[in-house]
């Protein structure tokens, strides 16, 4: 099944940060691993991905740093700081609550 | 190396930078771009596409290369550092208050204190702006030819310049520059880009990196001026502690400094200049001096004023601190560094020397006393850290 574009977008930011709060990872990494994770449902548009990449880094929430071997290819890998930790951490408890509350409304319990 | 994958791929990324207006952002973000496409296009080969496919369907996948350059080109819109910017604003306008009181009132022996002052305000905002928009990291290449540069002219200047009342000018075309007490700022510039990736823990490097750091307070005492000295020396200490240069580098540099003083110090009492220190600081020079600006402020504006002062200081420095935390190039640190140990020892200085708790040096409140080179200099170092802030997120080098 496909989910709708908005849908994902609105939780893109806890995702990346999310899997950032495990290891630090370069974008393309994050793709594949959101796409293995979810079992092909989140298909991210590549494009999507690093504007949220980049204005996360400017707000402070993530660290990005180049790293490769010699001779290798040099891949821009990204590593979550404190602020984003906190950040993350504020999202989670929004999401439970968002989850929950449409959990709610759809089951018809009161 | 198929050339027609290479060509489209450059198109693309071309297109999305084509669209992002902070030019200097582009070689990182083509880097990035360009390797996620070609990961992408090394996995859809694998998957058994032919090459023509296989880019077409990456650069399909990446999306239109208008809302990405959008969206970047918002991202990485410049912004300046409005904190401290209309922080040191906010001295000036002080600066420049102040100076109009006194001129009017007739306290020193000047006329165009006020319109001097100004002037030298509007060439300040000038070279703010012009070091904002210039790329710091240009400088960086340059930094031993700056180091030997104001060395040299240090040392011409002790040799050849003018004397007035103990203290050296450096005079060319009629106009005579302080150049001692502006050389600490640019000395800290070059030391910024010399000591960057300094190893202080191999033997000869250490003394090589001790030895960069006497030369320009040795000239300094040399020249005459224990407050620049002084400066020059706090800003030496800060960027060994920095790069981390170890204890016994920073006994042998304060070791220099105390018994270099000390020795001069004796010299002077055995000529009779009993109080080497506090004559030498004094020296009235060429230019006119409003050290006890603080004083005046104090005595015209009330204890509340000069209370809020303090505390714009205070915040000045930490917003200062705070561009070190945010900026991802280690030269660009190091020079902020450098920047706020001089900053903090001037402000520090003058403002204890105001209320008389330490010997009167001739060390001026920055941004608020009048100096010409002291405030291009100032605005120089102000400029080139908008110009860092500008550029913190990018880590390369030029």
């Amino acid at each position: 099944m496909r989910i709708n574009k908005e849908l994902l977008k609105g939780s893109t930011v806890i995702l990346v940060l999310s899997l950032l709060e495990c290891e630090s990872l370069y974008g393309y990494q994050m793709i594949k691993k959101i796409e293995n994770k979810s079992n092909g449902v989140f298909q991210f548009k590549e494009g999507t991905l690093y504007p949220i990449l980049h204005s996360l880094e400017a707000e402070g929430m993530i660290v990005s740093y180049w790293w490769g071997n010699e001779g290798t290819r040099q891949r821009k890998y990204y590593r979550i700081t404190d602020k984003g930790k906190r950040l993350l951490i504020e999202k989670l408890q929004e999401w439970e609550t968002f989850r929950s509350t449409v959990d709610r409304v759809l089951t018809g319990e009161v | 190396m198929g050339t027609v994958r290479d060509v489209k791929i450059d198109e693309y990324i071309e297109k999305v930078c084509s669209q992002i207006k902070f030019r200097e952002v582009h070689q990182e973000i083509k880097l990035e771009l360009k390797g996620h496409l070609e990961e992408l296009i090394e996995e859809l080969l694998s998957d058994g596409l032919s090459e023509e496919q296989a880019v077409d369907k990456a650069i399909l996948q990446m999306g239109s290369f208008q809302s990405l350059g959008k969206k970047l080109n918002e991202i990485h819109k410049p912004k300046p550092e409005w904190s401290i910017l209309s922080l040191s604003l906010i001295f000036l306008i002080i600066s420049i208050f102040s100076m109009y009181l006194i001129e009017r009132q007739g306290i020193l022996p000047v006329t165009s204190i006020f319109t001097r002052s100004l002037i030298f305000m509007v060439i300040g905002m000038l070279m703010v702006t012009g070091f904002y928009l210039f790329d710091y990291r240009k400088l960086e290449p340059y930094s031993r030819h700056i180091y030997w540069g104001i060395s040299s002219i240090l040392f011409l200047t002790i040799i050849f310049g003018s004397q007035v009342n103990g203290k050296s000018y450096f005079s060319i075309a009629g106009i005579s520059i302080d150049v001692v007490e502006i050389s600490p700022m640019l000395f800290a510039v070059a030391l910024a880009g010399i000591f960057k990736n300094w190893n202080w823990s191999e033997k000869v490097s250490a003394l090589q990196g001790l030895a960069l750091c006497i030369i320009p307070v040795a000239l300094i005492i040399s020249s005459g001026s224990f407050s620049s000295s002084m400066i020059m020396f706090v800003a030496c200490i800060t960027l060994m502690i920095v790069t981390g240069a170890g204890v016994l580098n920073y006994l042998s540099i304060f070791g220099f400094y105390s018994l270099t003083i000390l020795a001069f110090v004796i010299m002077y009492k055995i000529q009779g200049f009993s109080v080497f220190v506090f004559s030498i600081g004094t020296s009235q020079g060429a230019g006119i001096h409003t050290d006890f600006v603080f004083t005046y402020i104090l005595h015209t504006f009330g204890w509340v004023v000069s209370i809020v002062l303090i505390a714009l200081i205070i915040i000045f420095h930490v917003r200062l601190l705070k561009v070190i935390g945010v900026a991802k190039n280690n030269y660009a640190k190091l020079m902020i560094n450098g920047f706020i140990s001089i900053f903090a020892v001037q402000y520090m200085w003058n403002i204890l020397m105001n209320l008389g708790f330490v010997p009167i040096t001739g060390i001026g409140l920055p941004f608020i006393s009048y100096g010409g080179s002291q405030l291009l200099l100032n605005a120089m170092s102000l400029g080139l850290i908008s110009s860092i802030y500008r550029r913190r997120n990018i880590s390369s080098t030029i």
